[in-house]
């Protein structure tokens, strides 16, 4: 570039800098970097990649990586420091049925989590006991006619040891039973996606999974003692299967990872996509 | 500097006055002004003319210890409130009825909704009429006097911190104001007057129709709605409740195209005028985002997250979890709608951050680049060619913070050493500078006239023809 050219631009660029008003306000460049990988609930995966979308814009220079093979691999890897971030459907740090707590771990609350009971579309019945539920999932239970329904074999689909939705369920839904493996009409599936799947095409199936994937012609969700499964129910207190959805920490979060969970937990986020995916806001239970 | 002696000051030098020596009727009421050193037998009447609510009008002054009283007659009128007299007081009520001062001539106390205050001069009574400190009644009535200017308004402007601003097809600017309560959309002229366009909250982050009539939006239970940013009336449009996300309008304004799933797995659109929902894509891949389409509708472009693979035994036991977050980042896909039976095509390979996809009217997108692990602190923007073989730096000089296509345009905000600015870049990658300030600004949002909103500091600040306003505080 000449220097006269050179010396035309800085004067167009004077002209155009002047020609704009300077605002007293200090300004600050956006200089929070770093990695945060997150591991564990597949039911609280689509909440977190959405968070990440939107965390980015705010803060291009975090690098935030997701993957989801179930809640308790979630505390499980924060444990072994190959995540910053453990998505679980309960609250880790404590002992639930079946896991211990994980020591020094601290419970991020970042969403409530609805659960439903969901049955094929071939299935008649439409609300079902705790009792019944029980009586189902222990292997007690094994025809719908048993339970007002039509003389078919009920194949149960169920979600593996480990997952957040399978304690939660177990823990509200079944009033504590058991989930007891059977030689035939059972299936373990690994992820929500896989137990939509597996229920909306097999005949006679019934499974469990959040609310927020509950959608199409060839699932249903059956009431619970009578209770529809809804976010109204749930906030209202009569819809007792759900939990919080969890963010846990090896101790207090900080630095990128402090910022994107106070992000995930910010009323931006909790009543604008949060509520969008489905989710409830934390807030709306108090 | 108190505002009440700025505006002074401003409207003494501004003011060609036609004075008159007046009789003080406050004299002749008997009453004693201790601030009021000028002999009120002195004080001259003189007409100035400021600018209320975008109006000009003539007001009466007289001028106290080089403190300028308004008469409040005049000054009512002006802001369309009213006055009521009750033996020696005086209650003055704003136009809405949620504000009254009560006053009297040579008193220093009065009242601003039953609360006790004080007047740095007490009111004087000139020749029958009563004059006042104009900051003082005008704040305690809600109204507001411009800083640095001579202007009144009769509705204060908003303060607080506002976020999300679009304009509408009138030129109004919406935002949402972000400490309140509750969520809460406002509708600012651009003098700053405020009306509530909405409580709504599901409408944060609305997406607007190309003509600015129509802005779409989710709630929570999956269904669309359409709101026209005029008058705020919102419909419900069709019955489908999937999760839809990323909503975007093809550009005759008849379609809008979202991300469809609970696992973000699908792309569709619905029709405005059938509010059917048409599946685009279904290929089971997972967590898209970002759609973009071409205006003739035969292109697409979206984004893919792609997540860690984690790993157990079939115990999940602890010790044999693995994660494999090699893989992980977001990439960007095309699929050609116009030709039969094409596949996505996958467009990068990188693992930088990538943000703010637009598809640009040649088939060329454009994407912002961050590299938490690159070299450069800076974000790029980056230019992936119509046919999808090349991906070059379009902008690499400056910190860029967010870009978008709008009006056939390719507009960035991005930020050096000198503070934030907003540039139009050319296919060539050449910038033209639109707007410049030291301030932090975090969001933006242009009018088809060229007109600027930002968010500056969580202030809403209009630029029009060079001039900027402040339409918040």
């Amino acid at each position: 570039m000449n220097w006269l050219k050179k010396l035309s631009l800085v004067a167009v660029a004077s002209a155009v800098l002047l020609s704009t008003t300077i605002s007293g306000s200090a300004w600050a460049k956006d200089d929070l970097k770093g990695k945060i990988t997150v591991n564990g609930s597949t039911a609280l995966l689509p909440l977190t990649l959405q968070a990440a979308k939107e965390f980015q814009k705010l803060h291009p220079k975090v690098k935030i990586a997701a993957s989801g093979k179930g809640s308790v691999t979630g505390p499980q890897a924060v444990k072994k420091g190959i995540a910053q971030i453990g998505a679980c459907d309960w609250d880790a740090s404590t002992d639930v049925p079946g896991f211990k707590a994980f020591d020094g771990q601290v419970a991020n609350k970042v969403a409530v989590i609805p659960f439903a009971t969901i049955v094929n579309k071939s299935v008649s019945v439409d609300n079902l006991t705790t009792e019944q539920l029980k009586g189902i999932f222990a292997g007690k239970i094994t025809n719908w006619k048993e339970v007002g329904g039509d003389d078919e074999d009920i194949v149960v689909i169920t979600r593996s040891f480990g997952s957040g939705t399978r304690v939660n369920y177990q823990a509200k839904a079944l009033g504590g039973g058991d989930i007891v493996k059977k030689e035939k009409n059972y299936k373990e599936v690994g992820s929500s996606g896989d137990m939509k799947t597996a229920v909306a095409t097999t005949p006679n199936a019934i499974g469990y999974i959040d609310l927020t994937y509950i959608s199409g012609k060839d699932i249903k969700a059956v009431k619970h003692n009578g209770v529809e499964a809804s976010v109204e129910n749930v906030i209202n207190g009569k819809y007792k299967i759900w939990s919080y959805g969890y963010y846990m920490t090896k101790g207090q979060p900080t630095g990128a990872t402090k910022a994107f969970i106070e992000y995930v937990q910010s009323k931006k986020f909790q009543e604008g996509s949060l509520k969008k995916l489905k989710f409830i806001p934390i807030s709306a239970m108090k | 500097m108190k505002t009440s002696k700025v505006l002074g000051m401003i409207l003494a030098s501004v003011v060609v006055a036609t004075t008159a020596m007046a009789p003080s009727a406050a004299a002749e009421a008997g009453h004693k002004t201790a601030a009021a050193k000028t002999s009120v037998s002195q004080l001259k009447v003189v007409n100035q003319s400021v600018v209320i609510d975008g109006a000009q009008v003539s007001l009466k002054t007289v001028s106290v210890n080089r403190v300028v009283l308004y008469s409040l007659r005049d000054l009512a009128r002006g802001l369309g409130a009213s006055i009521k007299q009750s033996g020696a007081e005086l209650t003055v009520t704003d136009s809405q009825g949620m504000h009254a001062v009560t006053l009297k001539a040579g008193s220093k106390g009065y009242q601003v909704d039953g609360v006790n205050a004080q007047f740095t001069v007490a009111p004087q009574s000139v020749q029958g009429s009563l004059y006042v400190e104009p900051t003082a009644v005008i704040d305690a009535l809600g109204g507001e006097v411009l800083p640095g200017t001579s202007e009144l308004r009769s509705t204060g402007r908003l303060s607080g911190q506002f976020s999300s601003p679009w304009f509408n097809a009138a030129g109004n600017v919406i935002v949402s104001q972000d400490d309140a309560e509750t969520a809460q959309l406002f509708k600012l002229g651009s003098n700053g007057q405020s009306e509530l366009f909405s409580d709504n909250g599901n409408l944060i982050g609305a997406t607007l129709s190309p003509d600015l009539s129509t802005a779409a939006f989710t709630d929570e239970n999956g269904a669309l709605f359409l709101i026209n940013t005029g008058n705020g009336i919102v419909k419900k449009l069709g019955s489908d409740t999937t999760v839809k996300t990323d909503l975007t309008w093809s550009a005759d304004g008849k379609k809008i195209y979202f991300i469809q799933g609970d696992k973000q797995e699908k792309i569709a659109y619905i029709s405005l005028d059938t509010a059917q929902v048409t599946e685009v894509l279904a290929d089971k891949v997972e967590n898209k985002a970002e759609v973009q389409v071409s205006p003739d509708e035969k292109k697409l472009v979206y984004f893919v997250n792609v997540t860690g693979k984690a790993e157990t035994d079939k115990e999940g036991t602890e010790e044999s979890l693995t994660i494999d977050y090699s893989k992980a980042g977001t990439q960007v896909y095309s699929l050609e709608l116009g030709k039969k039976d094409a596949k996505p095509v996958q467009l990068t390979k990188e693992l930088d951050n990538k943000l703010y996809l637009s598809l640009l009217s040649d088939g060329s997108a454009a994407y912002i680049s961050a590299d938490p692990d690159g070299a450069t602190d800076g974000s790029v923007l980056k230019l992936i060619s119509a046919d999808g073989t090349k991906i070059s730096n379009l902008v690499a000089d400056v910190d860029v913070v967010s870009s978008r296509a709008v009006n056939g345009k390719l507009v960035i905000l991005a930020e050096d050493a000198n503070g934030s600015h907003l540039f139009e870049v050319a296919p060539t990658g050449a910038k033209t500078e639109m707007y410049s300030t030291k301030a932090s600004v975090s969001e933006w949002a242009l009018a088809k006239n060229g007109t600027i909103v930002l968010i500056e500091d969580g202030k809403v600040i209009l630029v029009q023809s060079g001039k900027s306003t402040e339409l918040t505080k």
